[in-house]
């Protein structure tokens, strides 16, 4: 009886033991998936910043490219957003061009997809998508990668003021 | 010596392998996080100064802007301090200048000179790329072209953990405002 019982004491701790090995094991591929997602989350933050650092130097709508001016702002403005007939991504004019635009980065240690939407917002409220032509466009970038938990998004709302820009 | 206490030996030495294991493991990974922390930190220092100098090139700037250019150096003009005056900046990254405050080989000194005041800044940076592209996003060597210039950086630690140096990379493509 006494054997018994201190096998099955021993076998009761080895569990224990094991147990606590598990944890640790877990707990040390956890921080290097921390460590690989800070990586790749940099990266994506920068890329999703070079489409907003671009789009920004542009006109604000295709009616005023060129210093182009309009006489009833902001009705004369685009109603459809996206590239015109004939554009490319090499040379969009304006802001909302960038709407829909996709793209792949192949970066040192990852593929990063990027897509781009462009929405005018509402005067009052920049979180409020607009169905008409206002004097605001907001671009929404996601960025994705096949080895990143959480989808990376940074916004940035462009205003109209009468110098074209 | 009866069959339990042998078994009570083999057990034992089994456990205390696995605990030495888990205690390697657990210095290895602590020193990891730790080195890869500060590698992020330099890496992260580093990325700052280059981005508050490259986003100014140009400013107050009326004409050639970039003086020259090369995959690892770049020279160019911007009244950096916005005080009226306009500063010369150079960023080289000078492999012939091995940092030699760290055991890695492959990390070499990164130097910022303003107005021929140079600052060398031993980051453990591996690498130093600069691509000048023109409007079209297209690789360009005329420096009156180019309107986007791509960084790309990467830093080692200074020291090997688990036989491998860490590492942290960046890369950014910058449209100054003032190069059009």
């Amino acid at each position: 009886m006494g054997d018994k019982s201190e096998l099955i004491t021993l076998m009761g701790a080895m569990v224990i033991f094991s147990l606590l090995l598990v944890n640790v094991n877990s707990f040390l591929g956890m921080n290097t998936k921390v460590q690989v997602q800070t990586e790749l989350n940099y990266t994506a933050v920068a890329l999703a910043q070079n489409i907003i650092d671009s789009a920004r130097k542009k006109a604000f709508d295709e009616a005023v490219t060129d210093n182009k001016k309009i006489s009833v702002i902001p009705d004369d403005f685009s109603l459809s957003l996206g590239p015109d007939m004939g554009e490319t991504p090499k040379n969009y004019d304006d802001f909302d061009d960038y709407n829909n635009y996709s793209r792949i980065d192949t970066t040192a240690h990852e593929i990063y997809t990027t897509s781009v939407k462009v929405e005018y917002v509402t005067d009052s409220n920049y979180n409020q998508k607009s169905l008409v032509q206002t004097t605001h466009k907001k671009m929404i970038v996601h960025v994705i990668s096949p080895s990143m938990k959480d989808t990376v998004v940074m916004s940035y709302v462009n205003s109209y003021h009468d110098n074209g820009k | 010596m009866n069959a339990s206490t042998i078994l009570s030996f083999a057990v034992g030495a089994m456990i205390l392998l696995a605990v030495f294991t888990l205690n390697s493991r657990m210095v290895q990974n602590s020193s990891d996080v730790t080195m890869d922390q500060m590698v992020k930190q330099k890496l992260g220092d580093v990325v700052n100064v280059v981005s508050s100098d490259f986003r100014k090139i140009g400013y107050n700037v009326k004409n050639g802007a970039i003086v020259s250019a090369g995959s690892h150096q770049i020279e160019f003009k911007s009244d950096i301090n916005n005080n009226g005056s306009v500063d010369l900046i150079d960023w080289q990254y000078d492999t012939s200048k091995p940092d030699l405050n760290t055991k890695n080989p492959n990390d070499y000194a990164l130097i910022r000179t303003v107005n021929g005041n140079s600052s060398e800044i031993d980051m453990g940076v591996t690498r130093f790329n600069i691509v000048l592209m023109d409007s079209l996003g297209q690789v360009t060597n005329t420096l009156s072209n180019v309107r986007e210039i791509e960084v790309k950086i990467l830093c080692q630690g200074a020291e090997k953990v688990d036989n491998k140096y860490n590492e942290a990379a960046w890369q950014k493509t910058f449209m100054p405002w003032n190069l059009k």
